[in-house]
């Protein structure tokens, strides 16, 4: 009733906020981008482009061949603004049409019925020149279906109310005119807000900084040039110390002093790109969809339908297991795969294990996520498991033994620690089959949980190797919908036959008698 | 050996012809191999025209027996089986799989026949799914009426079973 109500005023909304903004009208006649959007535009194929030569540029010799490149790229990138002025889209009572493309012109036609996921995103710049990106996803392909770079923040919301208005699954957006109280009371019915101490121990715990930090330090010594003056730098800088005059007591001294250092900084650029990241993350349920808000500088909104998810992954790092929390991620169908960095896949960057139970439970109220019934894998997997690690050892001892002789034998010595690996592989390692799912766990220090439910499904893989026949065990694979390629599918291994046999065949029945859902 | 308490009833066979097409492309493959064999064994080694052409034969006949023996249990392992629920394909001589693909997940199915396959009058049926990893998976060795019949059935069910 209310609702009906409240929707009635946000379709009238639109109306004054367009009058006031155009002279166009609502269908066939086409809206255009933002007049900034250029700027945009060019950004994003300078990154694209631009940014990878540069880095390349630093990385190599930086002779001329270099530079023409470069160059090609810059004017590449420039040529891309011309896309502004030959992208066209506009709103008809059942699609959203867009006309874009300069010699291959394309006309695509959206139906409102079919576009599943809105993502917006406002970054600095965005927010400064009053525009929004926003990204229309259906179910299908690995592409958006419309990626509009550049309107203003005023169309963007009217263009998502509107498709809201004609769809009967998208939910209208959050509009500017809630005040400050309202946010707060949906902060406290989010199903998931994340305090800033929270996505502090995020940072703590994620390190991201690792990878950037060990790019940046890889291109300053494969440069020569560079090399030879951050060399300089630290000799210079080093030998103000007097090292030659060190005890080890020094030694040892300065050494942790650095190492705190260096740990330091770590932490700090990690928790900085948490903030800038999952900054006031808040998960909402209205209705049928979650809504999804994060990012300190860059604000992206997303709508995500529940049915849509395909697989919810958990993961737990020895870190996350320090702090007692868990990662939960998930797979939504149509894949906007994830270096598209618009599309969300994110359910809780953070989250204590205690309450993970809760929250699925309140995301997927159909599945029983208390009583989840581990089965373990076969303790005679271990088995297996050692074998295998055995042989990876001895692989790696000839390449070792080809450089330092005898010493490679001293590897040998690893072997009581990969007993101890197997074991507790297969003691982790177990799966779970019920009426409304299967899911897998696994990993030593890193685990992963992989649940997927009996509905999204796409088909099974009943699979035995030779070594699986020997033990009596197979493995099972099973299919779902819009995962990354790189991904594990959810599979069952080192589960004897005879189990895994009645989990095939019911399986599949259960399968065939759901119905698939987009 | 080989699992025999494994074979499902009711599963049925490909087409006796798509044998002969697996063993001709087998001809050519080992073909191909001991021909490459032989120009490395040329280059490093000088051997007498005789030796060496009784050798190349002797390789080419010992590698075609050793396929050809491998591709009977290959073919004979490669079964399906379409009921109401799900279409069953098993296939696998040392790594054996068996793949289920509930009909109401089928999204479309393509029919494909190739130079070989048409010389014989078979086809090969794909079924898609929306998965990820095994989204397609194919089915060969059919005769063009069955993967026909096949698409048809599968097609005719899932639509009775999504609208």
């Amino acid at each position: 009733m209310s609702q009906s109500e409240s929707k009635n005023t946000v379709s009238q909304k639109p109306e004054t906020v367009k009058s006031g903004l155009k002279k166009s009208d609502l269908k066939t006649k086409g809206y255009r981008l933002a007049r900034v959007s250029p700027i945009f535009l060019f950004i994003e194929a300078a990154k694209k482009s631009i940014f990878p030569l540069v880095a390349t540029y630093f990385g190599t010799s930086g002779g001329l061949q270099d530079r023409i490149f470069i160059g090609i790229a810059v004017f590449a990138s420039l040529f891309s603004i011309v896309q502004y002025w030959f992208f066209h889209y506009w709103l008809e009572e059942d699609r959203l049409v867009v006309k874009s493309g300069i010699v291959f012109k394309s006309l695509r036609q959206v139906p409102y019925e079919r576009i599943q996921n809105i993502t917006s995103e406002r970054n600095v710049l965005h927010k400064l020149l009053n525009v929004t990106t926003l990204q229309l996803e259906s179910a299908s392909g690995q592409t958006p279906e419309a990626l509009i770079r550049v309107i203003s923040t005023e169309q963007a919301e009217y263009i998502h109310r509107f498709i809201a208005d004609k769809s009967s699954h998208i939910q209208q957006p959050d509009g500017d005119e809630i005040t400050d109280e309202t946010v707060l009371s949906d902060e406290q019915n989010a199903l998931f807000y994340m305090s800033p101490q929270q996505v502090l121990r995020r940072g703590l715990i994620s390190l991201k900084a690792l990878l950037p930090l060990g790019i940046l330090f890889s291109f300053l010594f494969q440069n020569v040039a560079l090399r030879e003056q951050s060399m300089a730098f630290l000799t210079q800088f080093i030998g103000g110390f007097h090292m030659e005059m060190w005890g080890w007591q020094t030694w040892a001294l300065y050494g942790s002093l650095w190492f705190i250092a260096g740990v330091i900084v770590l932490l700090i650029i990690s928790i900085a790109f948490a903030f800038l990241q999952f900054y006031d993350f808040t998960l909402n349920k209205k209705g049928e969809r979650l809504h999804i808000t994060t990012g300190l500088l860059t604000n992206r909104q997303a709508t995500v339908p529940i049915k849509r998810i395909q697989l919810i992954r958990i993961s737990q790092s020895p870190l996350h297991r320090l702090f007692g929390q868990v990662t939960i991620k998930m797979e939504t169908a149509g894949g906007v795969t994830e270096n598209n960095a618009m599309s969300m896949h994110w359910l809780a960057p953070l989250i204590p294990k205690s309450q993970v139970a809760d929250f699925l439970s309140q995301i997927q109220s159909e599945v029983d996520w208390q009583a989840i019934n581990w089965q373990p894998v076969a303790a005679k997997g271990k088995r297996r498991m050692f074998k295998k690690t055995l042989l990876v050892l001895l692989l790696a001892m000839v390449p070792v033994a080809y450089f330092f002789s005898w010493k490679a034998l001293l590897l040998l010595l690893l072997i009581p620690y990969l007993y101890w690996y197997s074991v507790r592989y297969v003691k982790a390692a177990a799966y779970t089959h019920n009426k409304q799912l299967l899911g897998t766990r696994l990993g030593v220090f890193f685990h992963h949980f992989q649940f997927a439910t009996i509905n999204k499904i796409q088909n099974i893989t009943w699979q035995q190797s030779p070594f699986d026949r020997r033990y009596g065990m197979a493995r099972l694979m099973v299919d779902t919908a819009g995962s990354n390629q790189m991904a594990q599918p959810v599979r069952l291994f080192y589960v004897y036959d005879s189990d895994i046999k009645p989990i095939y065949q019911t399986l599949t029945k259960q399968v065939a008698d759901s119905r698939f859902v987009w | 050996m080989i699992n025999k308490q494994q074979t499902d009833l009711g599963m049925e066979s490909l087409q006796p012809d798509y044998l002969r097409i697996i063993r001709w492309i087998g001809l050519v493959v080992c073909l191909v191999v001991v021909t490459i064999l032989s120009v490395v064994f040329g280059v490093l080694w000088s051997i007498p025209w005789y030796f060496a052409t009784v050798g190349w034969i002797v390789v080419l006949a010992v590698l075609f027996l050793l396929l050809n023996a491998y591709l009977k249990h290959w073919y004979q392992k490669y079964s399906y089986q379409l009921d109401d629920e799900r279409l069953a394909i098993n296939r696998g001589v040392f790594w054996q799989h068996q793949v289920a693909i509930p009909i109401s997940r089928v999204q479309h199915v393509d029919v494909n026949s190739g130079p070989l396959d048409r010389r014989y009058d078979l086809a090969k049926l794909v079924v898609n799914t929306a998965g990820t990893h095994y989204a397609q998976t194919s089915l060969p060795g059919l005769s063009v009426e069955q993967a026909h019949e096949l698409r048809d059935q599968l097609l005719t069910m899932q639509e009775g079973d999504t609208v």
